[in-house]
């Protein structure tokens, strides 16, 4: 009997084309649960008339909450494109003694949660606060305290982009400028900016949606934007109230988006296979003092006030006799939940980042636009759509019974966490997925390979390395998230440790909260530390 | 008055920590000369690319450019923006975000700009390409790009750097004759740095061939193209210039004792232990002691392999032989090296 013809395609795509529909329709959902209670609004809980968008325009401060918002999401992202740009030329272009621990120590905030530099800081930097006092600072809080804080959270982001992008560039188009006779700035102007322009965007978004996402910072740091709003009337029941500041974070988060993707522009021109790398050159007194100064901003506040000051909290603690919380819980909790969710946001950006990785045409802008869609909102959106989502299942379909056990399950929280770091988990799973040459397959059948011998032996081990990577971005992110945790996570009785650190610093109570901080930082900061030296991630 | 030297080195030489890349190199480029600069691959020909340009600090020597000092024992007189020398990347490193007329104007200034551009990619041939982004044109019309914004600010030499690096073989040697055509006609000094003996020998007026030394690399021989291919110094330039089989010889007045036979030596040739022996120096004469193995088409001839007793021989023939035992005589008098 002659054997059954194998298929052209190589093996996977259409698995993969499949999970992508699957995760389309998945993101689909918490745009779905908004619009259906924007557009038929739950009664007020106090029984009073349904608010409506003008009536919340038209209310006192909230032209303030919209400044607030705005002028954090283009600090922030501003911010973070400076100190971060600075700090990724000074770790690739530039040479001075100490650059390569510089480059690892700027980049550890990103193991901290941004609420806790935040609690840290502002007392630190506030009267009462060791540096507040040196320096006769009367508060650190506000808006351009959450700013600053912010951009300490979100720089390593910009930085670790933007070093990729550098090191993508090469050398050779800035040196031309120079031969050319430009001067350094002129020819970095020209010679690499151009290539950089989509990185620095690229980190200027994911800046700004961190920033307009975040109400851990910006409720220690007392900022008013609608962030904080949002979450106040969610902890409240107060749903409609809660869908109208939604919509109006969509609507002030929007067209920031749409200005960095038009900063963003196309690519300048295709990249140049194994670049040689420029040469470093020694910086000037005015751009060594600014790369001085970024370095400063995010090792103080980004890593050791943070650290000083919880291990002050738990020694001080320690002094005066108090009783410590067990943290067993917490930390299991913790651990598991982001061990689950790291595997499901893994498994969920596979199939687009396989789309992405080998096909051309639709398929991959589609596989691309499906994994970035997420990011493109804030992470406190997706979570509160998805909590409308599963709220409108049962008004719709009037089984009260399923949303109970649907939120007490954990499933909305994963669910929740998978969507917020899919994006996270997408890029070192492409990157493993465009080593898998498509030709190869072509090879493995001319020597009489079959699928699944070549699914084990091809693409399995190619693909491990970046699956582990993914998986251990989306589980440091799940370890520090709070946003989606606090939305979605109350009714699982789960307790992780962000829960426990946010509850604690609440009711005051330093010496837990500074402890539970210093748990989390070590966790993370050893992973953050693994995924540094991961080249795929 | 005479022109200045457009380039001089003098006794550079560079190492990275304690790998030495260059020794004592000195060499000059003449007014409107085109000089390759031979070597193999890492003998350190970038590094003195690099130098040149200022792009990096020798740990010693001197360079002059115009006659002007611009580095000199690790002190650099000079900055690369204001060393005037043009440099043609191997991947042409043009700014994508510019135009083609953009890009060739990028290092001038003043009202006769458009002029200069203009000028310059009538001389390329690429006026009606003078809106288009680089990244849209063949890679030889990127190299003319490269080339045209390199001569707009008439630098004192023009460098490039394996220019062909990235050309299909069967387009290097037209590309090779326009990029010498647009040398020549613009009277620039130029000095090309190649692996590639076919390049440097046919594009050259002068070829310097750097080979590997002790404490890096140095020049070996400096000469006319025919010359260095013809007479070598050492077997090292030998290899490197051409394909070439050393077979040993005992040398009596002027002539020498080989394997194959006694054979007449080049009277400039002075001493020597090896014959130098090049496919297009011998010829086949039918009937003789050696066979006939391989015969490998090389139009507008052949290239055909000789089992002596010295190993295997190539011998270019014009036409397919017609005996399959033959013996070998030079068509010259021979060279040789130690």
């Amino acid at each position: 009997m002659p054997a059954a013809p194998t298929s052209h395609t190589p093996p996977g795509t259409r698995t993969a084309r499949a999970a992508t529909v699957g995760v389309g329709v998945l993101v689909l959902v918490p745009a779905l649960g908004l619009a259906a209670f924007a557009l038929d609004p739950p009664p007020d809980p106090f029984g009073g008339p349904a608010p409506s968008l003008l009536d919340l325009l038209a209310a006192p401060g909230m032209g303030s909450l919209v400044l607030g918002t705005l002028a954090l999401g283009l600090g922030v992202a501003l911010g973070a494109v400076l100190v971060g740009g600075l700090l990724a030329y000074a770790a690739e272009r530039l040479d001075f003694p100490g650059r390569r621990w510089l480059s690892v120590l700027t980049v550890l905030p990103l193991a901290l949660p941004s609420y806790i530099i935040a609690s840290t800081t502002s007392r630190a930097l506030s009267r009462g606060g060791p540096i507040g006092d040196l320096l006769g600072l009367q508060r650190f809080g506000g808006v351009l305290a959450a700013v600053v804080v912010l951009t300490v959270a979100t720089a390593p982001y910009v930085q670790l982009v933007v070093r990729a992008a550098l090191s993508r560039a090469g050398g050779a188009t800035e040196e031309a400028a120079r031969t050319l006779g430009a001067s350094p700035w002129r020819a970095f102007q020209h010679g690499t900016l151009p290539a950089l322009r989509p990185a620095l965007a690229y980190g200027g978004l994911v800046a700004l949606l961190y920033a307009t996402s975040d109400f851990g910072a910006v409720a220690v740091l007392d900022a008013p934007v609608l962030t904080w709003r949002l979450f106040e009337a969610v902890t409240h029941q107060d749903l409609a109230r809660a869908t109208l500041f939604a919509l109006l974070l969509l609507a002030v988060v929007g067209p920031l988006y749409i200005g960095t993707r038009v900063v963003r522009g196309d690519s300048a021109g295709p990249g140049v296979a194994n670049p040689r790398a420029a040469a470093r050159r020694r910086p000037g007194w005015l751009l060594g003092g600014a790369v001085a100064l970024a370095a400063v901003l995010q090792i103080g506040l980004g890593l050791i006030i943070p650290v000083a000051s919880q291990l002050s909290w738990v020694l001080d603690g320690l002094h005066r006799g108090l009783a410590f919380a067990p943290l067993v819980e917490p930390v299991v909790h913790s651990t598991l939940a982001a061990a689950v969710a790291a595997v499901v946001t893994a498994a969920l950006a596979l199939g687009p980042a396989w789309g992405a990785g080998q096909q051309r045409g639709p398929w991959h802008t589609a596989s691309e636009q499906v994994a970035y869609l997420p990011s493109a909102v804030p992470g406190v959106l997706v979570a509160f759509g998805l909590l409308l989502a599963g709220l409108a299942l049962t008004r719709g379909l009037g089984h009260a019974e399923w949303y109970a056990p649907l939120l007490g399950s954990g499933v909305l929280l994963v669910t929740g966490w998978s969507l917020r770091f899919v994006a996270e988990a997408f890029g070192p799973l492409r990157a493993s997925a465009l080593q898998v040459d498509p030709r190869l397959w072509q090879a493995a059948r001319v020597l009489g390979g079959q699928r699944g011998r070549y699914l084990s032996s091809v693409v399995a081990p190619a693909l491990a390395p970046g699956a582990g990577a993914a998986a251990l971005v989306a589980f440091v992110a799940v370890l520090k998230e709070l946003p989606v945790t606090l939305v979605l996570g109350s009714a699982t009785g789960l307790r992780p440790l962000p829960y426990r650190i946010w509850d604690r610093y609440s009711e005051a109570l330093w010496h837990d909260a500074g402890l539970a901080g210093l748990v989390l930082v070590a966790v993370a900061l050893g992973a953050v530390w693994s995924t540094l030296k991961e080249p795929s991630a | 008055m005479t022109p200045p030297t457009p380039l001089s080195v003098h006794a550079l030489g560079h190492a990275f920590g304690q790998v030495g890349v260059l020794d004592q190199v000195s060499f000059e480029v003449g007014p409107g000369e085109v000089v390759a600069l031979l070597g193999p691959s890492g003998v350190g020909k970038t590094t003195l690319l690099r130098a040149i340009a200022g792009l990096l600090t020798p740990g010693a020597g001197r360079v002059e450019l115009a006659g002007v000092s611009v580095v000199n024992d690790g002190l650099e007189h000079v900055p690369t923006e204001r060393r005037r020398v043009g440099l043609v990347f191997q991947d042409y490193a043009l700014f994508p975000h510019l135009s083609v007329a953009d890009n060739v104007a990028f290092g001038l200034q003043g009202p006769s700009t458009a002029d200069r551009v203009a000028s310059l990619l009538a001389l390329t041939e690429l006026s009606p390409f003078a809106g288009r982004r680089p990244q849209t044109l063949s890679g030889g019309q990127q190299q003319r790009v490269a080339l045209a914004r390199a001569l707009a600010t008439e630098p004192a030499v023009l460098l490039l750097d394996e220019p062909f690096a990235n050309v299909d073989p069967a387009l290097r040697l037209a590309l090779g004759e326009g990029l010498r055509r647009i040398v020549v006609e613009s009277g620039q000094a130029a000095l090309l740095i190649t692996h590639d003996r076919d390049e440097a020998l046919g594009l050259a007026d002068r070829v310097l061939v750097l080979a590997p030394g002790s404490k890096g690399g140095t020049i070996a021989q400096s000469g006319l193209p025919d010359a260095v291919y013809s007479h070598p110094v050492s077997a090292t330039v030998a290899g490197l210039t051409g394909p070439a089989t050393f077979l040993p010889g005992l040398r009596r007045d002027d002539e020498v004792e080989t394997p194959l036979g006694t054979w007449a030596v080049d009277g400039r040739c002075i001493g020597g232990t090896r014959v130098v022996v090049r496919p297009e120096t011998l010829q086949l004469i039918v009937g003789g002691p050696w066979t006939i193995g391989r015969v490998r088409s090389a139009p507008p001839g052949f290239l055909v392999q000789v089992h002596t007793a010295e190993g295997p021989i190539w011998v270019a023939t014009s036409r397919r032989p017609t005996s399959k035992k033959v013996r070998l005589s030079p068509l010259d008098p021979v060279w040789m090296v130690d």
